[in-house]
């Protein structure tokens, strides 16, 4: 499962980031890390970029970005 | 005096410029958006005895860099040589301003913690547990509430007293630690801590730059080893697990849902439906608030300038001045520099407290996230719709706002294309040529609703055309696929309504206006020369409007308005006063502050409906001023750049005038 997969005010867990190393630093800067909680809360006018919630945080991703990272409902 | 340099860092928003200025009583800009501030500034203040200066540096997600407003923080904070380092946090997001915290006491050993925005983690109902942070630890950890100014005396003390000398550490998969002390145990003495140096000379070479005494040569047998078997993954990895062991030791939260509010108002101006209708919405009723409330103050000064010149005009006279010297002072100085105050200062004190309102409350990354998918279709990134919204405000400073995009090419794009947007410089110019030319005269509500509505169509086309080049750019000399995106929406805040009133006035509206008046004073002047005095049987004016003539009517326009585009390029601001006092040179003078009168002097000088059409086209599409031009010299360190942006426009609007005019001819 991916993250677009997530319906709106669904939450999972990362499981996976499948980017390139300078994309991957650049979320776990965020706090994308395998294990964190993450929320879909809502979609843009064009349906990318989509909001997330991680910890406090609200982080808008683009489409292509979110679908490349794997989500588990488990922890 | 003992004296300390102090930096503060933080993630971006979470009010570090806020408690600067806190700290040291400047006004350093302060905004509710990530990225609002994008260069160094410093301050002084005085704290018991002990003279501190302190750093404001842009915000940063970590050390490691990204973009380039964040290369300026983490630069400062690995390699500068400061006392003290202020770490501000989020009290709502704890673990990621922790993960912060630890990178920077991997750095540094002097640290204080500064967890802010205490007020807002209050509402939310979140509590955390100071004592116990700042035992795990071991540096001094305060809470604040910067805005409220709460907390700032037990900081400063903090900041005085602490005398740290361990780095905080935690330890990463054995492998790593192994390389660690392999590398360290070879260094001369440095001022860096020798374990972060090991990890930085692990992931490349760019350390041996900053710190070249490190590169034995035991290090450099050693290096080929240790960056094959280094993964930055289980660094990273480490710091995040570490934050998150330390923020579950001590966050509490009391109540599961403590964004609703937040959530709710997202959904309404990020919705399919009344989404981009409502941004659209602010932005004509901005531009209606700015048109409808500065007819009258505008006015008002109109007068008042115009009492004091017949007062000035009787002073002058009595004290026996030559009449060339009068005329040159009043006529061209003068009236030139009053016509500049009466037209801007009522708009720019409109506007710009209304757009930092907008700014405070949280608007602007709303309309990034819902602008970014044209924009990605574009090939640029939506954080280009944050520095168009400044371009509004000012082109110079949507330039320099282009930091906050990652990708250089991206960046470009956005620097290029800025000057589409038409800056507060040229409002007047184009609300007057829509009051006289467009919709006639009236100051009635009807009036200025109509200009405020062809205002907005004006500008949508300049967002039109910011689409179109970006997407011909990207196509042509600057291809390439649109990078990631990565952008925070900033909870909503509550503005303080005074405090934004105020320092939008001094700092924004007097700023701008001074730079205008400082332009305006010595073209009054050269206008005035160029005028009145002879040369070859003509004078200068006469002389280069009757070079730009033929080209000037080829694209709808004349030379004047040529010339006054040209002789305007140090502020737009003057192309209306140089245009008029360069007619009105030409024939009888006139009193320049009545829209009707100065209408008829247009009329008179053979403009028509079109002419005003191209006026607007060329205003909107013209080279930025040469403010903006020097700002894009320094910001892409090059001419060529500043070239491009100076062309690209020009060429665009003398085009598009053409068309017009081929189009109104047939
Ligand atoms: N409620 C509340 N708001 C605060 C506090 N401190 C700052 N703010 C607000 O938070 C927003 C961001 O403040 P800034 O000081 O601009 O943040 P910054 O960290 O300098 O941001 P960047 O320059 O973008 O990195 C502003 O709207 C402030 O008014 C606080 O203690 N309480
Ligand atoms: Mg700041």
């Amino acid at each position: 499962m991916v993250l677009t997969d997530l319906k709106i005010q669904e939450s999972a867990y990362i499981s996976k980031i499948l980017l390139d190393n300078d994309m991957k630093r650049r979320l776990y800067d965020l706090g994308f890390f395998k294990g964190t909680r993450i929320e879909c809360v809502l979609e843009s006018p064009f349906k990318s970029p989509i909001l997330y919630r991680v910890g406090g945080a609200f982080l808008a991703l683009r489409r292509d970005m979110a679908e490349r990272i794997e989500i588990s409902y488990e922890e | 005096m003992k004296s300390k340099k102090v930096a503060l860092i933080g993630n971006p928003n979470v009010g570090k410029s806020t408690v600067f200025n806190a700290l040291t009583g400047l006004h350093q800009h302060t905004g509710n958006w990530p990225g609002k501030t994008v260069e160094n500034a410093f301050g002084e203040c005085e704290w018991k005895g002990v003279s501190l200066t302190i750093y404001d540096l842009p915000g940063t997600y970590s050390l490691i860099h990204h973009s380039l407003e964040e290369k300026v923080a983490s630069d400062f904070i690995c390699f500068e040589e400061y006392d003290v380092a202020i770490v501000v946090c989020d009290a709502v997001c704890l673990e990621r301003s922790l993960n912060l915290v630890l990178q920077t006491m991997e750095i540094l050993s002097n640290v204080v913690v500064c967890v802010n925005l205490m007020d807002e983690a209050k509402k939310k109902e979140i509590s955390i547990d100071l004592c116990e942070l700042e035992k795990i630890l071991g540096v001094p950890v305060i809470g604040t509430s910067a805005r409220s100014r709460e907390g700032l005396d037990e900081l400063f003390n903090a900041v005085i007293q602490v005398a740290n000398d361990s780095y905080y550490s935690f330890s990463y998969p054995k492998y790593l630690e192994d390389c660690i002390s392999i590398l360290s145990s070879d260094f001369p003495k440095i001022r860096y801590n020798p374990r972060w140096i090991a990890l930085q000379i692990m992931k490349g070479d760019e350390i041996f730059q900053k710190v070249p005494e490190v590169k034995t040569e035991k290090v450099e047998r050693f290096l080929k080893f240790s960056r094959k078997v280094y993964k930055e993954e289980d660094i990273v990895g480490a710091i995040l697990m570490e934050s998150r062991r330390i923020s579950s030791l001590v966050v509490t939260f009391h109540k599961q849902n403590y964004n609703e509010t937040m959530k709710k108002w997202d959904r309404i101006l990020t919705n399919k439906l009344t989404g981009i209708p409502i941004m659209l919405c602010m932005l004509f009723g901005i531009l209606w608030l700015t048109i409808h409330f500065s007819n009258i103050p505008s006015s008002f000064l109109f007068d008042c300038f115009h009492f004091f010149e017949l007062k000035l005009f009787d002073l002058f006279h009595f004290l026996a001045i030559p009449s060339f010297l009068t005329d040159l002072l009043l006529s061209g100085v003068y009236r030139t520099v009053t016509w500049v105050v009466s037209v801007m200062l009522p708009p720019m004190a409109i506007f710009f407290p209304l757009f930092t309102l907008l700014e405070d409350l949280g608007i602007l990354p709303r309309i990034a996230f819902n602008l970014d998918y044209p924009f990605m279709k574009c090939h640029a990134c939506g954080k280009q719709s944050l520095t168009m919204c400044m371009g509004l405000g000012c082109n110079a400073v949507g330039v320099l706002g282009a930091r906050i995009i990652d990708s250089k090419r991206e960046r470009i794009l956005a620097i290029l294309t800025n000057s589409f947007m038409p800056c507060n410089g040229r409002f007047p110019a184009i609300i007057s040529m829509i009051t006289m030319f467009v919709i006639g005269f009236s100051n009635s509500f009807l009036g200025s609703i109509m200009s405020a509505f062809t205002l907005t169509m004006i500008i949508l086309l300049g967002i039109l055309m910011t689409f179109l080049v970006s997407y011909l750019l990207s196509k042509t000399i600057l291809k390439g696929y649109p990078s990631s995106f990565t952008l925070e929406l900033p909870p909503y805040r509550k503005p303080q309504i005074g405090s934004v009133i105020v320092r939008s006035i001094f700092d924004r509206t007097l700023f701008v206006l001074g730079r205008a008046i400082s332009v305006a004073a010595p073209a009054g002047l050269i206008i005035y020369l160029f005028a009145n005095v002879p040369v070859f049987g003509s004078n200068m004016i006469t002389i280069l409007s009757n070079f730009l003539n033929p080209f000037g009517l080829f694209v709808g326009l004349d030379g004047m308005i040529l010339l006054a585009f040209l002789l305007g390029f140090p502020a737009n601001e003057i192309v209306i006063p140089i245009l008029m006092l360069g007619y009105l040179s030409l024939g009888s003078m006139t009193e320049m502050n009545d829209l009707v009168v100065m209408k008829d002097v247009l009329v008179s000088h053979g403009w028509t409906f079109l002419t005003a059409i191209n006026f607007i086209l060329l205003c909107l599409f013209h080279f930025p001023c040469s403010t903006t031009i020097l700002t894009i010299k320094k910001e892409l360190r090059s001419w060529k750049w500043a070239a491009l942006a100076f062309w690209l426009p020009t060429i665009i609007g003398l085009f598009l005038c053409f068309l017009t005019t081929i189009i109104f001819r047939f």
